[in-house]
């Protein structure tokens, strides 16, 4: 009797503890479907939902905050779906979160993510709508790859193509790359190029050094922006300078205008003389506008040329003439004396010279 | 002739079969009859009920955390090459509580429970003692049938719960040796992926396995006959038919379960 208190006993504990795991079990999975304890519920519709299902996780920042209660067709475009969220998340979710359809990792279930709003908007609601962002088809991403792989093979054809060149040769670039002058002369520039800007560098350091010595007040300059009764000294002067330069420039601007008068005076005598020139009145406007006159001038001046040349001639004939010629052999003979003492004079003056020099050194 | 003497052999097989089933159709008939009635046997039922429950635990939770520690070792390396070792406490946790655990406890409890069942009920058939029960007045059937079957179906369900949580366990042990998952987190990813679709089908086909067993074993037993040697034949049988039964009912459960849940 005893051994079969015992027996019901151990009975009893291990049917206590099986149930108990039942229930835990039972507990923790419907703990996760919300379907113990306060929850509330929002709504929202998707265009596709990507195979979601009812039970789904719900996240929200990644916190798994509820599930999927229930899916159905609101329209021949649009998917209604319900769901059950924790009771404290209620004053987390704002009016403005939206949700998108996600899936846990790359190879599990879908599930809903509520994405917080911007915040200053008043929490949604029990029963209230959010948003929803429908994300990218899988399908739609694999046809954009799709073109971009076309994309990607049409450019390595190019790029082939432009490599073979590069290698054959063919074109600016690879005598660029290929002509060493090219490359020597790049280094030399760069170089210079590098020295121009210690240069610059130096000269903006000792640019820097004379400002602030400038700005502390050294040299004529620093005096100058440093010291002000320069600057009043200098005004004073300036007005006394203005002073002077009036009483000084007044005459002479008197004297300037009276002279431009009496240009304009003469100018317009000379004005008259010339307009009376182009009327053909007097001697000057006869040579000027007759033409026949200007012919007889022309005439005149021929003839004189002519009686020139032809007195040259008599005087070279005079030249060879028996009574004329002993004349002219002195007088070369005297020109030829004279180059010859001047010649003299300058070598004797240049050796002087030379021995003053050796001299002093 | 001898061909005419196979086929009749061959009828008679069939023949014997299709009244198996018929006396097991009965069988089962009067078991259901016979428990809405009362009065129940309580203590002989408490007493079957620790003699398959308390007496089997061990064995079964020995066997499950075997069970668990195999699965995880032999999956892991897999998993491993994919990348999904994250994934290992959901694959195992599912892979237990759907089947696994109600499985191996099932033909566990076929091949210990059934065959005790066969062997106590075919010697107490043989001996004439069920007999001298029904001359005493006590209804047989009900005190050694219907409390061995309840206490059978009562108990699987139990026993299914300890070996998954011994299995789990087991996985947790590999888990935690040979990754870096604590308790927390391991328990976690088993119940966040597991929903009610996978716990209560399987719980709900425990019973029907405990009553397969049960019915089968009790049967055998009960209908034991040819002396002494019928005994082992009872017992043999009641193994074999039970674990073939067992099989039969966790596909009829999982298709069941396909329809309510969509699995």
């Amino acid at each position: 009797m005893e051994k079969q208190t015992s027996n019901t006993i151990r009975l009893g504990i291990f049917v206590t503890i099986a149930i108990s795991l039942f229930i835990a079990a039972i507990y923790y999975i419907g703990n996760r479907q919300n379907l113990f304890g306060t929850s509330f519920r929002i709504t929202t519709v998707f265009n596709n939902i990507n195979g979601l299902q009812t039970g789904n996780n719900v996240r929200y920042n990644g916190i798994n905050v509820g599930s999927v209660e229930a899916i159905f067709i609101e329209s021949d475009s649009t998917v209604r779906v319900n769901l059950a969220l924790q009771e404290e998340m209620k004053n987390f979710i704002k009016s403005d979160a939206t949700a998108t359809i996600g899936s846990d990792g790359l190879v599990g279930n879908m599930l809903v993510n509520i994405n917080p709003g911007k915040g200053g908007l008043l929490p949604v609601e029990n029963g209230g709508e959010i948003a929803s962002f429908t994300r990218i088809d899988p399908n739609d991403l694999l046809k954009t790859l799709g073109n971009t792989n076309e994309n990607i093979a049409i450019l390595s054809l190019n790029l082939l193509e432009i490599t073979e060149k590069l290698n054959e040769g063919q074109g600016t670039l690879p005598m660029l790359i290929r002509d060493d002058q090219m490359a020597k002369n790049v280094q030399t520039a760069l170089l210079n190029l590098n020295k121009t800007s210690q240069n610059v560098q130096e000269m903006t350091r000792q640019m820097q050094t004379s400002v602030e010595s400038v700005l502390g007040g050294e040299g004529m300059l620093g005096y100058i922006l440093k010291d002000t009764t320069f600057m009043y000294n200098l005004a004073q002067f300036t007005g006394r300078l203005d002073t002077q330069l009036i009483l000084k420039t007044e005459p002479l601007i008197i004297n300037l205008n009276q002279s431009s008068e009496a240009i304009l005076a003469a100018s317009t005598e000379l004005k008259k003389v010339m307009e009376t020139m182009n009327e053909g009145e007097g001697t000057v406007a006869t040579m000027l506008n007759d033409t026949a006159s200007a012919a007889d001038i022309k005439t005149i001046l021929h003839n004189v040329e002519e009686g020139t040349a032809k007195f040259d001639e008599n005087m070279e004939a005079l030249k060879h003439n028996f009574l004329f010629r002993r004349y002219f052999k002195k007088q070369e003979k005297a020109r030829k004396k004279a180059a010859k003492n001047q010649n003299k004079n300058e070598k004797t003056s240049q050796s002087i010279t030379y021995k003053n020099n050796k001299d002093i050194l | 002739m001898i061909k005419i003497l196979t086929q009749s052999t061959q009828f008679k097989e069939i023949k014997d079969f299709f009244e198996e089933i018929g006396q097991i159709s009965l069988f089962t008939t009067r078991f259901f009859r016979e428990a809405v009635n009362p009065p129940v046997e309580w203590k002989e039922l408490f007493r079957q009920c620790y003699i398959i429950g308390n007496q089997s635990l061990f064995l079964v939770t020995v066997t499950g955390f075997i069970m668990g520690l195999v699965l995880t070792l032999q999956v892991r390396p897999t998993m491993l090459e994919f990348g999904a070792e994250s994934y290992m406490p959901s694959m195992v946790g599912i892979s237990i509580i759907r089947e696994i655990g109600p499985m191996i406890t099932a033909l566990i409890c076929a091949g210990k429970i059934g065959s005790s069942m066969g062997a106590e009920l075919g010697s107490m058939k043989v001996t004439e003692q069920i007999d001298a029960m029904e001359v005493s007045g006590t209804n047989p059937f009900k005190y050694l049938v219907v409390t061995r079957v309840l206490a059978c179906t009562l108990m699987l369900p139990l026993l299914v719960i300890a070996a998954d949580t011994v299995g789990l366990l087991g996985s947790f042990f590999i888990e935690y040796t040979k990754g870096a998952v604590t308790p927390v987190l391991f328990f976690n990813k088993v119940f966040m992926t597991i929903e009610f679709g996978d716990l209560l089908p399987s719980t709900i086909k425990s019973f029907f396995f405990g009553l397969v067993i049960g019915i089968v074993g009790c049967y055998k037993g009960y209908t034991s006959k040819k002396g002494t040697a019928g005994v082992g034949t009872a017992a043999n049988s009641a193994v074999v038919v039970a674990s073939l039964m067992v099989f039969l009912v966790d596909l009829i459960a999982v298709l069941a379960a396909d329809i309510f849940y969509d699995l």
